[in-house]
Order: C-alpha cells, then sequence, then structure tokens
C-alpha cells in the first residue's frame, strides 16, 4: 500500500457528495453499508486503485476503523491496493469457459501482451491481465472481460481484435 | 415440455425492450396492486400451496422459509433481500432476469415484500454485473415515477467480487459493511437478520416467478412438474452444447430432451457425452449412463445422487479431460474460500494441491483415498455451505470415475518407470 499518494483534488467533494445520496437508503444504524459503494466510487476517482489516504478517508466519513476499510478492500477481488495501468483485461477461466477454451485464451493474451507470469502487467505497461473467476455469463463462453465490459463468444481472432483497440486507444491518450 | 401459454419469462433472451411500458405490455406490474390488499397469511399459504421451492440452489421452500418471519411488526423493522450474486459456475440464469425481466423481479420484491411485512427491500448484485445494476436502477427508477412499487423502497447494492457473498449470511454481512464471512446460525436471519432485524433472502428467480404465480394462482404452477417439484425453471446450458442457452422449461424435464432441444444436441452427439455436472459446480457430476433417463427435478437428481441445486448443466463430451475439469473447479473453491472454517480453508487447498497432482499423473494411488477422506472432513464441517460445495464435486468424481483414475495412475507410474530404467541404461553406459 502505498502511503503518501495524493488523492485527486475533487476526491473528497466527490465522495461526501455520494455519501449524501446514499445516508437515505440506509438505516442509521447501518450507515457502514455505504463502504462498498463509496469504495467502488473511491477507486474510479483514483484512477483504478485505492491508495490508502483514499480508504482511511472512506473510514473517517463512515467513523470505521481504517483496519475494518482495509479488509473489506483486501476480501474483494475487484478492489485494488496497487495502482493499475490503464487498462484491464480478465478472462474467466472457471469450468464452463474453461471447456470452451478459455485456457487457450489465456495463453493468447499472454503472449500477445507479452505477460510472462500466470497474470500480470502487459509489456507496454498498458494493461493489467488476469484470470477471473465465473463471471455468471457462461452461455457465452469463453468469456472475457476488457475493463470491466462482458464480451463472450470470442475466438482467438476477436481477442485480437479487442487487444488491439486497447493499443490504439493507448496511442491516442498518450 | 413447456406450453408456450405456461411460460412466465417471456422474455428471457432479451428480444423486447425493458422499458416498463414494454414489460406492462408484456403482463408485468397487472397483479402487485391487487396482492396488496390482501393479508400476508393469504399470501404466504398461497406461495406454500403453489409448491415453489427455492431457485438459489438449496431448493428450500418458498412459503416455509416466510413463514418463519414475525407475524407481526414490532419495534424493529423487517427486511427482504434480494440475492442477484449469482456466481455459482455454470449459472447465468439471474442475469438474464435482471437485463431482459427486472419488472418481473421489482414486481416480485412488492408482492414478497408485503408478505414479509417489509417496507424496504435491498437487492445484493455482484459486483461484476455492473451494467446489469445500471438497467435495474433504471428500472427502479421508472416504477417510481410511475408509483407502481405500493409504498415499497427497493434499493440496489453491489458487491465487489466474492463468491461467498452469495451465501445468505455472508451477504447480510457484506450489506452491513463488513467482510462477507458467513455467521454462525441459529439465530435464523429470519429472527436475526440485516441490522439485527427479521429478514428473509430469496434468489432473483424465486421472486421474479412470484406476480406470475399470484395471477395465475398456485394450481396452476402447481400443476406443472410433479409434487414437490413443482413449477417452471430457468435452466442454464453450458460447456458442449452446440447451442449454450438459458431455457425456461418445465421442472422434471428429462435431461436428455433439455440438451437435445434447447442446446441442440451434446457435441459430437449424445454418444460422445462424457459427464453432465447438473445443477452448477457444487452438485457431484452425473456420467453419460445416468444421464439418459434423469429428469431435472429436485427428487430425481438426489436419488442419482446428485442435485438440482441452481439448475446449471455443465455438459462436458468425451474430449474432457475430467481430472483436470474436476482440478479445476477445486481451485476455483480453493481461491474463493472466505478462511474462516479451518476445515474449509485448510481442504480446500488439500484438495485442489491433490487434484493438480492426480492432474500432472505424480499422485499415488493412495492419494485418492487421502481425497476422500479429505473431502469427507471438510463435508458438514464448517459454518456454511461452501465445505459441501468444495467437496461434492471430488466425491462424484471418484464415485463414477475412480477406477478411470487409478488405470490413469497406473498407467502413469509404468510411464514413469521405464524412463527411470532409461535414465540408469543411460548411466551405465
Amino acid at each position: 500500500m502505498s502511503e503518501n499518494q495524493q488523492l485527486p483534488e475533487s476526491f473528497a467533494t466527490e465522495l461526501e457528495s455520494l455519501y449524501r445520496r446514499l445516508q437515505p437508503k440506509y438505516p442509521s444504524v447501518g450507515q457502514n453499508s455505504a463502504v462498498l459503494p463509496l469504495l467502488h466510487h473511491a477507486q474510479q476517482l483514483c484512477g483504478g486503485w485505492l491508495p490508502k489516504a483514499a480508504m482511511d478517508h472512506v473510514a473517517r466519513l463512515l467513523d470505521m476503523a481504517p483496519i475494518r476499510v482495509y479488509e473489506v478492500v483486501t476480501f474483494h477481488t475487484m478492489f485494488h491496493t496497487k495502482p493499475m495501468p490503464k487498462h484491464c483485461v480478465g478472462v474467466c477461466t472457471s469450468l464452463p469457459c474453461w471447456l470452451r477454451g478459455a485456457d487457450k485464451l489465456m495463453a493468447h493474451c499472454r503472449a500477445r501482451l507479452g505477460v510472462r507470469h500466470e497474470e500480470g502487467i502487459s509489456a507496454d505497461d498498458n494493461v493489467y491481465l488476469m484470470e477471473q473467476e465465473c463471471l455468471g455469463a457462461c452461455v457465452d463462453a469463453p468469456l472475457v472481460t476488457v475493463d470491466g465490459v462482458y464480451h463472450g463468444r470470442l475466438d482467438e481472432e476477436a481477442v485480437d481484435k479487442l487487444l488491439r483497440s486497447l493499443r490504439e486507444d493507448n496511442h491516442v491518450g498518450s | 415440455m413447456l406450453a408456450p401459454k405456461d411460460r412466465i419469462f417471456t422474455n428471457l433472451s432479451g428480444e423486447g425492450d425493458v422499458s416498463l411500458a414494454s414489460a406492462r405490455a408484456r403482463g408485468d406490474w397487472q397483479t402487485a396492486a391487487g396482492v396488496v390488499t390482501k393479508e400476508s397469511a393469504w399470501l404466504i399459504d398461497t406461495v406454500k400451496e403453489s409448491g415453489l421451492r427455492g431457485r438459489g440452489g438449496a431448493g428450500f421452500p418458498t412459503g416455509i422459509k416466510w413463514s418463519f418471519m414475525p407475524k407481526t411488526r414490532g419495534a424493529r423493522p423487517h427486511y427482504l433481500v434480494v440475492n442477484a450474486d449469482e456466481g455459482e459456475p455454470g449459472t447465468c440464469k439471474d442475469r438474464d432476469i435482471l437485463r431482459y425481466e427486472p419488472h418481473k423481479l421489482l414486481e416480485g420484491c412488492v408482492i414478497a415484500a408485503h408478505a414479509l411485512l417489509a417496507e424496504v427491500v435491498y437487492i445484493y448484485i455482484r459486483g461484476e454485473f455492473a451494467e446489469e445494476a445500471r438497467l435495474l436502477e433504471e428500472a427502479i427508477a421508472q416504477c417510481q415515477q410511475a408509483d407502481v412499487l405500493c409504498g415499497v423502497a427497493i434499493h440496489v447494492h453491489r458487491g465487489a467480487g466474492a463468491y461467498i457473498c452469495g451465501e445468505e449470511t455472508a451477504l447480510l454481512e457484506s450489506l452491513e459493511g463488513r467482510k462477507g464471512m458467513p455467521r454462525l446460525k441459529p439465530p435464523f436471519p429470519a429472527a436475526v437478520g440485516l441490522y439485527g432485524c427479521p429478514t428473509t433472502i430469496n434468489n432473483v428467480e424465486t421472486i421474479a416467478v412470484l406476480p406470475a404465480i399470484m395471477a395465475r394462482g398456485a394450481k396452476w404452477f402447481a400443476g406443472l412438474g410433479r409434487k414437490n417439484n413443482e413449477g417452471t425453471k430457468i435452466f442454464c446450458l453450458s460447456g458442449h452444447v452446440n447451442k449454450p442457452c438459458n431455457v425456461e422449461e418445465e421442472m422434471g424435464i428429462p435431461m436428455r430432451e433439455l440438451i437435445d432441444k434447447h442446446g441442440g444436441g451434446v457435441c459430437g452427439g449424445w454418444d460422445n457425452l462424457l459427464a453432465v455436472i447438473p445443477g452448477g459446480s457444487s452438485v457431484p457430476l452425473l456420467p453419460a449412463s445416468l444421464c439418459a433417463d434423469v429428469c431435472m427435478d429436485f427428487d430425481a437428481l438426489r436419488e442419482q445422487g446428485s442435485g438440482l441445486g441452481t439448475g446449471a448443466l455443465i455438459v462436458m463430451d468425451k474430449r474432457t479431460d475430467i481430472v483436470a475439469a474436476i482440478a479445476q473447479l477445486s481451485a476455483f473453491y480453493k481461491r474463493e474460500s472466505c478462511g474462516q472454517c479451518t476445515p474449509c480453508r485448510e481442504g480446500s487447498g488439500w484438495i485442489m494441491r491433490t487434484m493438480q497432482r492426480l492432474v500432472r499423473g505424480d499422485a499415488a494411488l493412495a492419494d485418492l483415498d487421502l481425497l476422500e477422506s479429505v473431502a469427507h472432513q471438510v463435508e458438514g464441517h464448517t459454518i456454511c455451505a461452501f465445505g459441501e460445495a468444495a467437496a461434492w464435486p471430488i466425491q462424484g468424481l471418484l464415485r463414477h470415475f475412480r477406477s478411470d483414475i487409478e488405470e490413469r495412475l497406473r498407467q502413469a507410474h509404468r510411464h514413469q518407470k521405464t524412463a527411470e530404467v532409461q535414465d540408469n541404461d543411460a548411466y551405465s553406459n
């Protein structure tokens, strides 16, 4: 966890305004329920990951012990406590996708992106590649998510197209 | 086969749009307003009479679950929580309800909330279903505008990626803002649930069939399927079928008919079938020999040593390395164990590592007994049913494929011996 990460300027106001909108959704004894939606939003504001300062901010907002927020964060696969590349590609490797060639797709993605380990950051630092647990869309297997968006019934060619669009996006952005 | 007139989910394939107007044209929101004028007891009795059993995997009778709630509202509010944390490998039916039939779910929420004396409903949806959550929020906003929710407040709450949060008490923990570790029962949620208040947790599909049951009557629903296994069910066909799909069918449809008629048949034909996991990854597999005549309902599958679970069929043809397939599931359970109970935390890792040795062929024959023993020691020794979910796929594999695995290991051992002899020869030369 990075200790001295600067939060975006609008972070505090944006988070507070979300919290005000969330408050009526939960009873007064259950205000901690807002922790997941606040963390989702905080991660979005911080560019796809949660610096310690962001988690501490959420803890203060909800009057929770910081450790209670950290343990919620580390319990879930969608939260990241390290800076993430601009894009995230997930290949579902659960059984229904595996039966329809997910391991081959994963190997293909690794090769294309230059990821040397099971999961990791691409050679151009633009993409984080990861295996994902069942995404609940098994009839569309094999399934790949790109920045959280589902793409189903893919072959290697279709995956190449998705990866190419990320590269082009990177060039435009940089 | 289900007659078109008996279908509940007429937009399951997403042909029509999901606006309130279109949903109304399909028959949604014509029931709740009348139902909320009835007594709670009448509603609970109707659901009991319909025979509806929970569609989330356990198959507990919904009406009976509801009857555990206090009959009058005391100082504490009552809650209905809808479990939309769909994540059981093979299962993807709730996603299509959320995407294409959100108004059936919302109308069902109003009906169930009234029966349970609840004014607030939380729909806990898995974090990965971001688009589905957005659609659901949109549908709720339309309903609020049209004032059809009969005073019930429905909130969407997104998870953040944890299979265990689909366990109902883990879900409550997560909803309350803690990490999703299952609670010890008793007390059951009907007595002490969300925020310490009486709570009922139901699956998306369970809630979404309620408007149809109320509109057409309990007898109609009970007339479908067979006794103790009534109604319709959404089945998910995945794996080695020609046309993977979600389809609503009558409970008790023969498995073969389901696969052939809706899934376009097994890849390479029925004779190419190796095994089917009939109810989501947690239930024991059935080998092809048992699949030809088995019917898809709770009791028929239990008689064969498996279960209906979520109604998700994972079909595997003869290309499949069945040991590697089950090892894939073992890795899933290892990763998703919440770590609270020692038998599950340690056992799921033990099972995974032994399965990986079996896949590589460097296991001893005695490892099969070890595997059986570990699975047995996990099963029934944990706070929640995750222990069973991790153990049952292993038990199914050993029950039906043990002799194949033994033969495979013997072969691997023979190869290793030959290799060793060759190595030794090379040295001595």
